[in-house]
């Protein structure tokens, strides 16, 4: 009896041990494309709710010094999958890299100029003879050519200054230059130190000029030999937007638990933006982070002209569709 | 030979294994890039240049100042030394957007952010060394009468040379990086300009270029500190036994 006894429950740990989940767990590496932000909510709500776990990925999420960084990390195979704009991908292409975009996270483009709700520019054609200031990378400063072509401004009347990213917001709050090139979604951080009401936006959506920004990326290799694990990251992801985008403030809590250092009153301003980004009538027909072909061919083709780059990548090359889910939120546009 | 090593094993190693040009390019075509038409290399390089001569230059007399103020007075020393420790270590990636807050962008705020980083070891180095003046130098210049100032100029300072150069030398190199922290944080010029704009467009040659001449600019910069100590004080160059306590 006490042999019988003992054998069940010597049978009933190992099946307990070899049932689970630690063991079925695919480790997945997730790069990040910057420092964590308001636009990287959904992966920690994933992460919090399970929905890595239970599709079998034990994801580890890690930061990077912007696309680039996080562009490298995927091509070497540091990590499985990273976030990138998709205006950085297209030279890493052209220089090597074999990574395709394997899905979008914004549909609405969120390039932006900032300037003092007081400053003369009031409309594009104000920028000639003005300064303004971006990292050299930013999709800004890229496009800033293609964009002026669209609205009938001279490119060359507007100067550039380099900077940090750490510096964007100093460099207009110290009035050192006319305007700020910059995300949007930065709003909040900007009426941080230039006060509420004080700054004054200038949306290139606005003006018809959309191409797509963040990206979901992963390398060649991973896409040929780990498409189920890429699916199920991308339909966990999703899921976590899905949520995000449903109850805001469950997700701005989720948020401040996994990451303490989140400033949670900038976050909370900053949210609703990033959502209008996502809300839109192609992802609630196709789903979240579908990729429309037209769209991202036409964000090839200005990267392509705009950018001295030593080959033009084919649209063909930049992305693939063949991985992506359908999670339709729940919450309409 | 070393330089020549590191050059032949990096070569092999881009050749024998399969590694993308915008992780590691070629020693071939960093070399082209440094000489390419593209980007207006002598422009650059002579901004970065200002910009270290003239952090550099700052450094030395604020270090050597207030180097001389804290071996001549033990309240000043208590007063000054925390406070330097302090900003000296502050990291200078953190400091420098405020400076394009408060002063600015261009080369006198690059140039302050090079001064900030370069005037320490001179500091310390120049009041340790004004503090180790031999004792029997002392009682000499006392016995013929020297007066204190006349101590100073004419024992002093001529024994603390080999202490002040040694930081010179080091002084010189931090102002270069320095100079390039500054850039990379706002510029529209410079080679640390040159090589944030070649990182967004992953082109690495250009980037590798960009170091070369700025270790380039910082080999000539060491080696023209070295020759002038040693026509300043040629006796404190071919000590080799004396000074440096960095």
């Amino acid at each position: 009896m006490h042999r019988n006894a003992l054998m069940k429950l010597i049978a009933g740990a190992f099946a307990a041990v070899i049932g689970s989940p630690v063991y079925a767990q695919t480790p997945v590496k997730f790069a990040l494309n910057y420092q964590v932000n308001e636009a990287h909510i959904a992966y920690w709500v994933a992460l919090e709710k399970g929905y890595y776990k239970a599709k079998g990925l034990d994801v580890e999420i890690e930061y990077s010094k912007g696309s680039g960084d996080a562009i490298a990390k995927a091509d070497t195979g540091r990590v499985d999958v990273a976030l990138a704009d998709a205006m950085a991908v297209v030279p890493a292409l052209a220089r090597g890299a074999k990574i395709k975009i394997i899905g979008m996270v914004m549909d609405k483009s969120p390039l932006n100029i900032f300037v003092w709700d007081d400053s003369p520019i009031k409309a594009p054609k104000d920028l000639e003879g003005k300064t303004l200031a971006a990292p050299p990378g930013d999709a800004q400063r890229v496009l800033f050519k293609a964009f002026a072509e669209t609205v009938g401004v001279d490119s060359n009347k507007v100067s550039w200054l380099n900077v940090d990213p750490a510096a964007k917001v100093p460099a207009l709050v110290g009035k050192r230059v006319d305007g700020v090139g910059t995300y949007y979604t930065d709003l909040p951080m900007f009426e941080k130190g230039m006060g509420k009401g004080k700054v004054r936006s200038m949306r290139w959506s606005d003006f018809n000029f959309d191409p797509y920004s963040i990206s979901i990326v992963a390398n060649d290799k991973t896409i040929q030999a780990k498409p189920e694990m890429l699916k199920a990251f991308l339909e966990a992801s999703y899921m976590g937007w899905r949520d995000a985008l449903a109850n805001m403030e469950e997700g701005l809590t989720i948020f401040k638990k996994q990451v303490p250092e989140l400033d949670l009153p900038v976050a909370r301003a900053a949210m609703p933006m990033v959502f209008d980004l996502l809300q839109s009538k192609r992802y609630e027909e196709h789903g979240i982070g579908w990729i429309d072909r037209e769209k991202i061919c036409r964000t090839v083709d200005l990267v392509n002209t705009n950018m001295e780059l030593p080959r033009k990548p084919t649209c063909e090359e930049v992305y693939t569709s063949a991985l992506l889910p359908v999670v339709k939120p729940t919450t309409a546009h | 030979m070393l330089f020549a090593g590191i050059i032949i094993g990096w070569w092999i190693l881009v050749t024998a294994f399969p590694i993308p040009e915008y992780i590691l390019p070629s020693p071939g075509a960093v070399i082209a890039a440094s000489f390419g038409k593209d980007i207006p290399w002598l422009m650059h390089a002579l901004v970065t240049t200002t910009e270290i001569i003239g952090g550099f230059l700052i450094a030395v007399v604020v270090g050597v100042l207030l180097g001389t103020l804290i071996a001549w007075s033990p309240t000043l020393e208590r007063a000054l030394i925390p406070f330097l420790v302090f900003v000296n270590t502050l990291p200078k990636v953190a400091v420098a957007p405020l400076f394009l807050l408060w002063f600015g962008y261009g080369i006198i705020p690059n140039t302050m952010i090079a001064a900030l980083i370069g005037f320490f070891p001179i500091v310390i180095n120049t009041a340790v060394g004004l503090s180790q003046t031999s004792q029997d130098m002392i009682d000499l210049g006392r016995i013929f009468g020297a007066t204190d100032w006349r101590m100073f100029r004419k024992i002093r300072i001529p024994e603390a040379l080999p202490y002040i150069l040694s930081a010179l030398k080091v002084s010189v190199s931090t102002c270069v990086i320095g100079a390039i922290v500054a850039e990379f944080i706002a510029s529209q010029r410079g080679l640390g300009y040159v090589i944030i704009n070649a990182q967004t467009t992953l082109n690495t040659p250009t980037a590798f270029a960009a170091l070369l001449w700025i270790s380039v600019i910082g080999l000539i910069a060491y080696g023209a500190v070295s020759v002038l100590g040693r026509w300043l004080a040629p006796w404190a160059e071919g000590d080799r036994t004396a000074g440096t306590t960095l």
